[in-house]
């Protein structure tokens, strides 16, 4: 039997309403709950993914049948996401679980817990108007990390990071919620399903302005060029948990929602091959340009996060491009990403601890000598970013050229190779500095809650890397899920 | 030195936030809002206002739509409050002490003896609102907020009194556990979350009625007025 996937979302809920109370009675206590938590959603979310199959696992609220109540849609695919955000969201609370110094350190892994709920409520809900409900959770819980100091920094609180995020992602919410309004007024129902079925309805003109109004929205989130001035920021005074968040858990939920939007929901509503080439060419100048601008960076935290906002901008070219294989070499992409990431925000941080301000190059040198663990989780993070063999992003990149190949798409096939050159670029760098023998004797701590999360992440890095026939299944399912718009119509009950 | 302000330089953004702004206007003239006969037949908002009352037992349709057949959004919405006022407190926590303020001004006798006078009022009328959410126009929500209002006047008079974060943290987990817990009670019973399995008992239109429509609101009414409390608490400063 199937459990519901409602509790994905109603365990967390329960738990951060808890907090309060317990903490009032042991703040040590409280400050497990939000890990606990965490760790039952994995759970429930491998299951999930075990149990979609060939279809998808669905759930109904309030005791009415969709488009009546909301409903929830897993798929494959979100299954598979929902479950890496998951672990994204372990991977940044195990270290900070059971630190209870000032106020702020207890309610940072509830908003750990919350933006990743937020996130994950994005990719499963069926129901528009929810997906809504699920950015604002995010939006907010985002907010709120991106603002806290960084360790010992406690006047280092990121306000101007934060501000330009909180600003910019409720214009963000504003337009996604006219289009929905839009859309809601054309088909008389948000059940995403049930509209997707309905795009027929939806004149043109209003189908265009609510696509335009989504790609800007949820552009924002997604962090893609131009629209993603405020990242930088963001990544730079913040938080290394914070920063993963950002990038594997914030924006991939508002990728995941546009290009549902885009080539489930509303398809052939707008007619013609403009919002894939919009979205494809998006992505490649996110790509290009978050490469460059991470190629020329300083501050650490910010090249990691221009890196990010390349991924972005790879992944969503992939999406948009259309072919099977394209949107498959996606999804391994966005895992291969979602690994990585954290591991070398991670790292960085080590390598910078206790220090105030940026994080410079200077600062990784000798990492690998005076650490040997963190060098070598670093040096393998960044060489599965750049998609060396065995990784997720290695399969990703060899079959994006594939499909680029046969499809005859020979701008999208240059632009990656440029884009991974710049990477190269970088990442080498970095990857040299660690390599490199240290300057200083300065010991680089690494506590087994660090060094655990990062070991699993390789692991399963390489593991999907040398075995990647292992996610066959969901591949398919995922490029179903984009290539003909009747299955996901199927799977909602419509 | 501050560059002078100079409008003739915002001119294209502001052609452009007009371009915008007409395309939206444009679109939503073309969908027809409000228009009766765009409404679809089977269309979500008809069935709400023609079987709610029949189907949830409330007479107010709007809560039936809120509290049961999109119940689910508003507990998410619940938690989207609930984030800020945490999200408030951890940041107010994590700002530099100090920032003494001078004392202010007392507040004259005819605005103590009235603020002691009206907060039972308002916070009697904040519970009616909520408690009859079914029935009438308010709810959760609105009855909430209106209990915050009056503490805020309160804290606003007598600037000495220190919020009793305690019980507010409280109230706040406990009425957010029962909304979670009416919603986890109908999984359990008929396997559906937020199920109203009662929606049978009482009589449309009586204040016992709506199955679990009101307990649901009664809990949300407390949390939003206590987190709301705490939020304008908070910011006053002082005793996060």
């Amino acid at each position: 039997m199937t459990v519901d996937p409602v509790l994905l979302i109603v365990i967390p809920l329960v738990a951060a309403f808890l907090v309060p109370m317990v903490s009032l009675f042991s703040r040590k206590i409280a400050s497990f709950i939000p890990l606990l938590a965490l760790l039952a959603m994995g759970g429930l979310a491998g299951h999930l993914l075990l149990s979609t199959g060939d279809t998808a696992v669905t759930s109904t609220t309030g005791g009415f049948d969709p488009p009546w109540g909301i409903s929830l849609v897993v798929t494959p695919l979100g299954a598979l996401v929902s479950a890496m955000m998951i672990f994204v969201g372990i991977f940044v609370s195990l270290p900070s679980t059971a630190k209870v110094g000032k106020g702020y350190e207890l309610w940072y892994n509830v908003f750990v817990m919350m933006t990743v709920t937020g996130g994950v409520g994005m990719v499963i809900t069926g129901d528009l108007f929810n997906l809504f409900v699920f950015l604002e959770i995010t939006a907010i819980g985002a907010t709120v990390l991106a603002v806290l100091p960084r360790d010992g920094e406690t006047k280092g609180l990121n306000w101007r990071g934060a501000a330009s995020y909180a600003i910019i992602s409720s214009v963000a919410s504003f337009l996604i919620l006219a289009a929905i309004a839009l859309l809601y007024g054309a088909t008389s129902t948000l059940n995403m399903a049930q509209m997707a079925q309905r795009a027929g309805d939806i004149p043109s003109f209003v189908a265009g302005t609510a696509f335009l109004l989504m790609f800007v929205g949820f552009g924002i989130e997604a962090e893609i060029f131009p629209l993603n001035g405020w990242a930088p920021d963001v990544y730079r005074g913040s938080r290394w948990g914070t920063a993963s968040i950002f990038s594997g858990v914030v924006g991939k939920a508002g990728l995941i929602a546009l290009l549902r939007i885009a080539f489930i929901i509303l398809g052939p509503a707008i007619g013609g091959t403009f919002p894939a080439d919009l979205l494809m060419w998006a992505g490649l100048a996110t790509f290009i340009v978050g490469e460059a601008a991470a190629f020329t960076s300083k501050d650490l935290y910010r090249m990691l996060g221009f890196s990010s906002i390349g991924a972005y901008g790879l992944i969503l070219a992939a999406f948009a491009s259309g072919s099977e294989m394209a949107i498959q070499a996606g999804v391994l992409l966005m895992l291969g990403h979602m690994l990585a990431k954290p591991i070398l925000f991670s790292m960085i941080d080590r390598a910078g601890a206790g220090k105030r301000g940026d994080v410079t190059l200077s600062d990784l040198e000798g990492l690998g000598r005076r650490s040997t663990m963190s060098g070598v989780l670093f040096v393998g993070a960044a060489l599965a970013m750049l998609g060396m063999p065995p990784s997720p992003t290695f399969w990703g990149k060899v079959m994006l050229f594939s499909s680029a190949g046969t499809e005859g798409q020979w701008a999208l096939a240059v632009i990656v190779a440029f884009g991974t050159l710049l990477e190269a670029g970088y990442m080498g760098r970095l990857i040299w500095k660690v390599m490199s023998p240290a300057k200083e004797e300065r010991k680089v701590e690494l506590p087994v809650l660090r060094l655990l999360p990062g070991l699993v992440a390789l692991g399963l890095i390489m593991l999907i890397g040398i075995q990647p026939a292992l996610l066959n299944d969901v591949l398919d399912r995922a490029a179903e899920e984009f290539m003909d718009r009747l299955n996901y119509i199927d799977w909602g009950g419509f | 030195m501050m560059e002078r302000y100079d409008i003739h330089r915002s001119i294209p953004a502001i052609l452009l936030a007009l371009m915008v702004a007409a395309t939206i206007f444009y679109a939503f003239v073309e969908v027809g809002f409000g228009e009766p006969e765009v409404d679809k037949e089977d269309s979500v908002s008809n069935r709400f206002i023609s079987n709610s009352t029949q189907e949830t037992g409330s007479s107010n349709f709007v809560t039936a739509v809120v509290v049961n057949y999109r119940g689910f959004d508003t507990l998410g919405e619940v938690t989207v409050l609930f984030l800020a006022s945490a999200g408030m407190g951890a940041i107010v926590s994590a700002l530099p002490a100090g920032d003494k303020r001078k004392r202010p001004i007392p507040p004259s006798l005819i605005l103590t003896a009235g603020t002691r006078l009206v907060l039972p009022l308002i916070i009697l009328f904040g519970a009616y609102v909520f408690v009859h959410g079914h029935l009438s126009p308010g709810g959760g929500f609105q009855g909430g907020v209106i209990i915050a209002s009056g503490l805020l006047l309160y804290i606003v008079i007598f600037p000495e009194w220190k919020a009793p974060h305690k019980a507010l943290a409280l109230s706040e987990s406990l009425a957010g556990l029962s909304f979670a817990g009416i919603g986890i009670i109908g999984l359990a019973v008929g396997g559906i979350f937020l199920d109203n399995v009662i929606s049978g008992l009482g009589e449309a239109g009586m204040l016992v009625s709506a199955g679990l429509i009101p307990l649901i609101y009664i809990a949300i009414g407390i949390k939003v007025g206590a987190e709301m409390t705490g939020l304008v608490a908070r910011m006053k400063g002082g005793d996060a």
